[in-house]
């Protein structure tokens, strides 16, 4: 993968707006992901930045403002929907792996129906990716007899399977035991190393820190405060963020 | 506390203490309700003996002025001497009880074979409707559930049949096609074209079922193979190609065969070939055959001179020569009246007191039993497209559904299906949101989704119950006797009345039942087995 952080635009948000009813929760939201870069999101719970990062493949609707994946606005047209899920991958906080399918079945099943591609290609990949995660001799098994961090490096390998442009992660640590985060990061951190570009909603400020080309740190819905990993933890710049991080790394 | 003797826990030893111990008291409530139940058994069958033995031997009469319980059963073979409107295999009135039975039996399996697909069919939609985000949708289906889950089902057939029905259809000799295509709801029931194969055609027939079956099999492989490969298959193209390659070769293999239907002529008869027919009736009408309608529609030929100049046939119930030969009339435009005899006896006994021109059955009816006159062949092609006319006071020909039997339909369709509904909605539910969300970021359409993620997830909830619903149906069917449809239930009742015994129809009844409702439960269970495999 090519580390070209050269300002290919992937995700662009202008002015998003979102109501749950008559809460409001994301105040115009203005971002633009370019190729291969990595962002971390951080930010008291109920801030919105779950939802923002699920408005970016429409598993939450916005009602005002623009977001655009690769070219493509993400309108009602269901055509435009699919077009964008095909490009925009997700790991879930709950893995949400199909019980009822095989880790390989698990993996190829979008290849496969969504892609179009021959099952024989499919499961090559499919394989590739689980070696990549780790996990190739769990092929055959089902959801149910895997561990949790290795539930989620299948969902890992499941998105990644399908060549997505940008991938979202929502919480992807923070339903595993301790013990397992580890091997959850490092999964992530390769991809990262390796050029994906990827939005990410975590806990893990190990992670931000190393990782990250760009921190954002949202609050009742807006973007409080945007920088680089350096600046935004040694030198944060509003009150709202200085108050967090004092709370997280006092611990 | 080195000391405990470990056999002891708690207060000693005493007998008391034993009664008191859990296990004693569990052997000791085995023993009282094994013997309470040999009890009720006991009083049950001296009960039964007793009220058999103040009836009086007659029950078990022997037929040879003896008497005994291994006889019990004799009296069903006797006629069963009462008619039975519907029926899928020949029978009248002379024929035994156990053959009412079967027939009553039949038509309970008739209408379960149409209402448990209908069921699944309405049920499954219905309960992906119930939780559309549609709002009219949502309310229109949750009404159609709550009405039909919270009233009885015998009121919703009396609803039916007697107000809906009634009201809204027609009577019979009013009934008028449906758009131009001869399709007539009346309150007798709804009639229809259907393609009738002659004894030439069976081969054909077998052929045609055969190919839907193979086609079937082969169109569900494919779809094994397109789900694991993710290439279209054309399963529904192959399929018809298997329907349509097979139906060729049947039409080409059938209908080599000699006739094997016939008509039969008084001696003395002008007609000696079918063609000779035309010119008889022409003759006597005194018009050319294809004025008639015409001439009786502008009075130049009365009613009256129609009924004495039309050609008479006198024929055996449904049988495939009948339909043959009145599509042949139609064809060349010949007036006919026409009596069904309910048994062939009835029908030689009308044949030879000239109350037709014309007999038709089928070759081997004439061969037993016709004593005077002359047996033509008929012409007799592989297929013959029959359709229902209104002749007398009925409609003949083609296919139908009677009142009652569609009523029953409707209502255990509707009734049922509004528990699977709740039942299919329930099991899509108990699919977690998670599994929608990733099905979704994937990529996965919305019937993807439904169909390879929620319905195979929801179909372990679903399974179970739904076992439970399909026997309900079949069981429900029993509440037929309401409407008059012949069920197996009201053919029982009906046994018991006319016989005067009730303990063995009602425990034919039992077993039969607990027959069908047994092999359709293991059936299920089998299959439910086979789906829940699929997970660990």
């Amino acid at each position: 993968m090519a580390m070209d952080k050269s300002g290919e635009a992937i995700v662009t948000c202008v002015d998003v707006n979102k109501w749950y009813g008559d809460f409001h929760v994301l105040k115009g939201i203005d971002l633009e992901v370019t190729k291969g870069e990595v962002i971390v999101i951080l930010g008291p719970s109920g801030s919105g930045k779950s939802t923002f990062i699920r408005c970016i493949n429409r598993l939450e609707e916005h009602q005002e403002g623009q977001i655009h994946v690769k070219g493509t606005e993400l309108t009602h047209d269901v055509r435009n929907i699919a077009e964008i899920r095909r490009e925009v991958g997700m790991v879930f906080q709950q893995f949400n792996l199909f019980p009822h399918l095989t880790i390989l079945e698990n993996i190829t099943l979008a290849p496969i129906h969504v892609r179009k591609w021959n099952k024989a290609d499919s499961e090559e990949k499919a394989m590739k990716w689980l070696t990549r995660v780790g996990i190739p001799e769990q092929a055959l098994k089902y959801p149910g007899q895997l561990s949790g961090g290795q539930q989620q490096r299948v969902a890992i390998a499941r998105t990644l399977t399908m060549e997505p442009e940008v991938i979202l992660f929502d919480e992807p640590t923070s339903a595993l035991d301790p013990e397992m985060i580890s091997e959850v990061l490092d999964v992530m951190r390769d991809l990262a190393d390796e050029g994906y570009t990827m939005l990410s909603v975590t806990h893990e400020m190990g992670f931000a820190k190393t990782v990250a080309d760009r921190i954002i740190f949202m609050d009742g819905g807006k973007i409080v405060e945007m920088n680089n990993p350096n600046e935004f933890f040694n030198n944060p710049q509003h009150e709202r963020t200085k108050l967090f991080l004092s709370q997280i790394l006092n611990h | 506390m080195a000391d405990i003797d470990p056999n002891t826990t708690g207060s000693g030893n005493s007998l008391t203490s034993k009664l008191f111990d859990i296990r004693v008291i569990g052997v000791i409530a085995q023993i009282v309700f094994v013997i309470l139940t040999i009890l009720f058994f006991a009083w049950l069958a001296r009960n039964t003996v007793s009220n058999l033995g103040k009836l009086g031997d007659a029950q078990f009469a022997c037929g040879d002025g003896t008497s005994d319980y291994r006889c019990a059963y004799n009296f069903m073979r006797g006629a069963a001497a009462f008619e039975i409107d519907e029926q899928s295999i020949p029978y009248d009135t002379s024929d035994s009880y156990w053959r009412a039975l079967l027939v009553g039996a039949l038509n309970t399996l008739k209408v379960s074979a149409w209402g448990i697909p209908l069921t699944t069919i309405v049920g499954v939609f219905v309960g992906i409707t119930l939780l559309s985000p549609n709002w009219f949708v949502k309310t229109i289906s949750r009404a159609y559930v709550d009405l039909f889950r919270n009233t009885p089902l015998l009121v919703q057939l009396f609803m039916i049949f007697f107000i809906l029905f009634a009201a809204f259809l027609p009577k019979v000799d009013e009934a008028g096609s449906l758009l131009g295509i001869p399709i007539y709801f009346s309150n007798r029931g709804v009639s229809f074209p259907s393609l009738e194969f002659m004894p030439n055609g069976q081969l054909l027939r077998w052929l045609l079922l055969g190919g839907f079956v193979v086609g079937l099999i082969v169109w569900y492989v494919l779809s094994r193979i397109s789900y694991n490969t993710g290439r279209d298959t054309k399963g529904p193209f192959v399929f018809l190609g298997i329907l349509v390659l097979s139906g060729i070769i049947g039409w080409l293999l059938s209908g080599n065969n000699p006739s094997t239907q016939s008509i039969a002529v008084p001696d003395g008869s002008a007609v000696g070939v079918f063609d000779d027919i035309a010119p008889l009736v022409e003759a006597r009408l005194g018009i050319p055959l294809e004025d008639v309608e015409g001439a009786l529609a502008d009075g130049s030929l009365s009613a009256d001179a129609l009924e004495v100049g039309q050609l008479t046939v006198c024929s055996t119930l449904d049988s495939a020569a009948e339909t043959n030969f009145i599509e042949k009339l139609v064809d060349a435009n010949i007036p006919y009246d026409m009596s069904r005899a309910p048994s062939s006896k009835r029908f030689f006994r009308e044949f030879d007191a000239g109350d037709c021109e014309i007999a038709v059955a089928e070759t081997t009816v004439f061969d037993e039993g016709l004593t005077a006159g002359s047996v033509l062949t008929l012409d007799e092609p592989r297929t013959v497209l029959s359709i229902p006319r209104f002749i007398g006071r009925n409609f003949i020909g083609g296919g139908s559904f009677s009142a009652m039997f569609a009523a029953l339909l409707l209502g255990l369709v509707l009734n049922t299906g509004a528990s699977v509904a709740e039942i299919v909605r329930a099991g899509i539910q108990s699919v977690s949101k998670g599994q929608t969300e990733a099905a979704r970021a994937l990529g996965l359409s919305e019937g993807q989704r439904l169909r390879l993620v929620v319905l195979p997830q929801a179909l372990k909830v679903i399974i179970p119950p739904l076992i439970s619903q399909y026997l309900n149906l079949i069981k429900n069917s029993s509440l037929a006797i309401a409407i008059g449809y012949a069920d197996f239930w009201s053919v029982t009742n009906t046994i018991v009345n006319q016989s005067g015994r009730a303990l063995q129809p009602i425990l034919i009844a039992m077993a039969t039942y607990l027959t069908i409702s047994l092999s359709i439960s293991s059936f299920l269970n089998w299959y439910n087995g086979r789906v829940r495999l699929k997970e660990r």
